[in-house]
């Protein structure tokens, strides 16, 4: 019995060891985008906004470029600055591939977010960064167009007069004007960096 | 101990329990306790140790032909699943498919007839999603680590078999 319980002793751990390694997959080889990726592809949705340049702005404007669209607003204390900084460590990885990359940020927020606070907000976090900004009925075409959602609720914070829920996530377009990936919030650098490049090889 | 007739031999029946039914014989009671611990003793084991395993790593949520249209004629019966389980690494991709004649919203974007959205989700979290083909406009995926101890596998298996048994 004391036998039986000493080999059962010794054998049950390595089972257990065994189907806990023996099964562990290795990562597979990456194939495409790490992001959400479309099926097909559409034509990226157009619009004609006030820049942060001072020109009108349109995601048509860059052919050859990689555009990174995303939605926010300059009072924004949680999702905005965290994306941001996302993104501008995203534009230091690149290094110089980043000139063949622009991000357009467009304001949920046109009651506050005029063109020169954009750069201002903008340029603190990568002066190449563009926002832009219309009409409340600009806006929100523009929204429902890539199916993004934002309205004004009750801020936490008392020295703002409301704060905007909005959509989070960023939007890939490749070189030729194709809307190809969704990105979501919180995405880490490298897998930002690694679906910009793999655009940017793509399409070169 | 009761006679079975003349010249036959004595029947195998417990001492002392004439008046009732006979009771099973030791080796037979042994025989049944081994089976019974055998019958719970094998699911765990093999729930255990069995790696869990998908047939894809893609679950695909199709939006049918005509559901807005249903929706606008009144018809408030969801008929796609209102949470979609995922396991990191196994069955982590989830394939969103617009069969409808008309947009859709999903998340943060808009999915026009025909198209699909592919979206792999690498790390364990819930997501609720905007969903306007669900009469309650929400969608949840829930994206579980993979398990990979038995323990863990095993109590992935028994939440597998409640929920399919709380939504069917």
């Amino acid at each position: 019995m004391q036998k039986a319980l000493l080999v059962a002793a010794l054998v049950l751990p390595l089972v257990v060891l065994g189907t806990r390694f023996a099964f562990l997959r290795t990562p597979q080889a990456e194939q495409g985008l790490r992001a959400g990726t479309f099926d097909p592809p559409r034509e990226v949705p157009d619009f004609s906004l006030e820049g942060s340049n001072g020109r009108k702005l349109s995601p048509r404007d860059y052919p050859g470029k990689v555009v990174i669209v995303e939605f926010g607003y300059t009072n924004c204390q949680d999702v905005c600055p965290v994306t941001l900084a996302h993104l501008t460590g995203a534009w230091k990885k690149m290094g110089s591939a980043a000139r063949d990359v622009q991000l357009i940020y467009i304001t949920v927020d046109p009651a506050h977010d005029y063109p020169e606070r954009l750069r201002e907000h903008l340029t603190a976090f990568n002066p190449s960064f563009l926002g832009a900004t219309g009409t409340p009925e600009e806006l929100q075409a523009v929204q429902k167009a890539y199916g993004v959602v934002a309205r004004q609720v009750a801020s936490k914070n008392p020295a703002l007069p409301y704060a905007m829920d909005h959509s989070s996530s960023l939007y890939l377009v490749d070189r030729q004007g194709k809307l190809r990936g969704l990105v979501p919030f919180g995405t880490p650098v490298d897998d930002i960096v690694h679906d910009v490049e793999f655009l940017l090889k793509e399409g070169a | 101990m009761i006679s079975t007739g003349a010249g036959s031999a004595p029947s195998d029946v417990h001492p002392g329990n004439e008046v009732g039914l006979p009771a099973p014989p030791r080796k037979r009671r042994r025989g049944l306790f081994a089976i019974g611990v055998g019958a719970i003793l094998t699911p765990v084991v093999f729930g255990s140790l069995w790696p869990v395993t998908f047939a894809s790593r893609e679950e695909i949520f199709e939006i049918p032909k005509g559901t807005f249209a249903r929706h606008m004629a009144g018809d408030h019966h969801d008929i796609l699943p209102s949470e979609i389980d995922l396991v990191v690494g196994i069955h982590n991709v989830l394939t969103l498919k617009n069969s409808d004649d008309v947009p859709q919203t999903f998340g943060p974007t808009l999915l026009m007839p025909g198209q699909s959205l592919r979206i792999p989700f690498t790390r364990p979290s819930e997501n609720s999603f905007n969903c306007t083909a669900h009469t309650n406009g929400q969608l949840l995926v829930v994206v579980e680590a993979e398990p990979t101890w038995p323990w863990e596998r095993l109590a992935w298996r028994v939440r597998w078999l409640l929920r399919r048994w709380s939504t069917s």
